[in-house]
């Protein structure tokens, strides 16, 4: 039977998807029966998803501009 | 004329192992450099529309800071500009422009160094006992930690724990997980195995979650 510290050891795959049907099976049984577990990978989980949904920034439309103005002088000076 | 390409021309990341075999480069890629080699204007700014998107979000994430960011993206454009010529192909060309946003973003967060927040990355891993239990040194999230992620304070703790994470873990996660890079690629740009970075992830990943649950905890 797995530990919890086995299923820490295993988070950021698990969450990526990243292993074995086998060994996934192994942490779903774990996950199962564990409160403590399950409240870390949900939580983990959870975070992660705001951080790729809304952590991106968006690059402001005038540093877009004044970047290709500068490459532009930069071609022209050559 | 100073374009201002300081020294993010030069790479301070070590090239990938010797024996990692470089992906080979898509012709369309492959077309697009040779017309950048020729100063063709267009094929210029057809790059800065490409990657702009990626290349601020990358520097915006490592140095926190706006003004860093966006100065970070003039000079890495202007450095694909200048060093196109020197670009062999070895990696991608989105993993070599990557690589010189890495460096110019860490120049940038050199000279604020006193800025510096991190807090090192084992204070935040969790203990166990000699049977794999966790030791519990603060209880875990309430049930309703759900609805507490959804709210604003939340994001202002998601944000102060990514930006206490060394710059070796930041780096990795910003680029995985907000800029949502694959392993593979992230592992190009800044010379490491693929699973150095999942290592790295891994560490990252925690920590963050960790950290967050220490702010809930504490109400701050
Ligand atoms: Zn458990």
């Amino acid at each position: 039977m797995l530990s919890c510290q086995d299923l820490l050891a295993d988070l950021s795959e698990y969450l990526d998807d990243g292993m074995t049907v086998e060994v996934r099976r192994e942490l779903e049984a774990h996950l199962a029966h564990c409160s403590t577990c399950e409240v870390l990978v949900d939580s983990t989980r959870k975070t992660l998803k705001i951080v790729s949904e809304n952590f991106s920034y968006e690059i402001p439309p005038e540093v877009s501009g004044r970047i290709l103005a500068r490459i532009r002088t930069a071609l022209e000076d050559r | 004329m100073d374009l201002g390409f300081g020294e993010t021309g030069s790479l301070l990341i070590e090239q990938p192992e010797a024996g990692m075999r470089p992906p080979r480069m898509p012709s369309a890629e492959g077309r697009l450099v040779a017309r950048l080699r020729q100063a063709d204007h267009a094929a210029f700014e057809e790059v800065v529309e490409q990657y702009e998107a990626k290349v601020y979000g990358l520097a915006r994430g490592l140095t926190r800071n706006d003004e860093d960011a966006q100065d970070a993206v003039q000079e890495t454009f202007l450095s694909v500009f200048k060093n196109v010529k020197s670009f062999k192909g070895d990696s991608s060309l989105s993993t070599w422009i990557y690589r010189i946003t890495v460096n110019a973003a860490l120049m940038k967060m050199r000279r604020r160094r006193h800025d510096d927040r991190t807090v090192p990355i084992d204070e935040a891993m969790p203990t166990f006992d000699e049977d794999g239990h966790r030791v519990a040194t603060l209880p875990d999230w309430h049930p309703r930690a759900d609805e507490m992620l959804l709210n604003k304070e939340m994001g202002g703790h998601l944000r102060r724990a990514i930006a206490e994470l060394e710059v070796d873990y930041r780096s990795v996660l910003i680029m995985r997980d907000q800029e949502g890079l694959s392993n593979e690629e992230v592992a190009a740009t800044l010379g490491l195995t693929v699973a150095a970075v999942k290592s790295r992830l891994h560490r990252a990943r925690i920590f963050v979650r960790e950290r967050i649950k220490l702010y809930m905890l504490q109400g701050r």
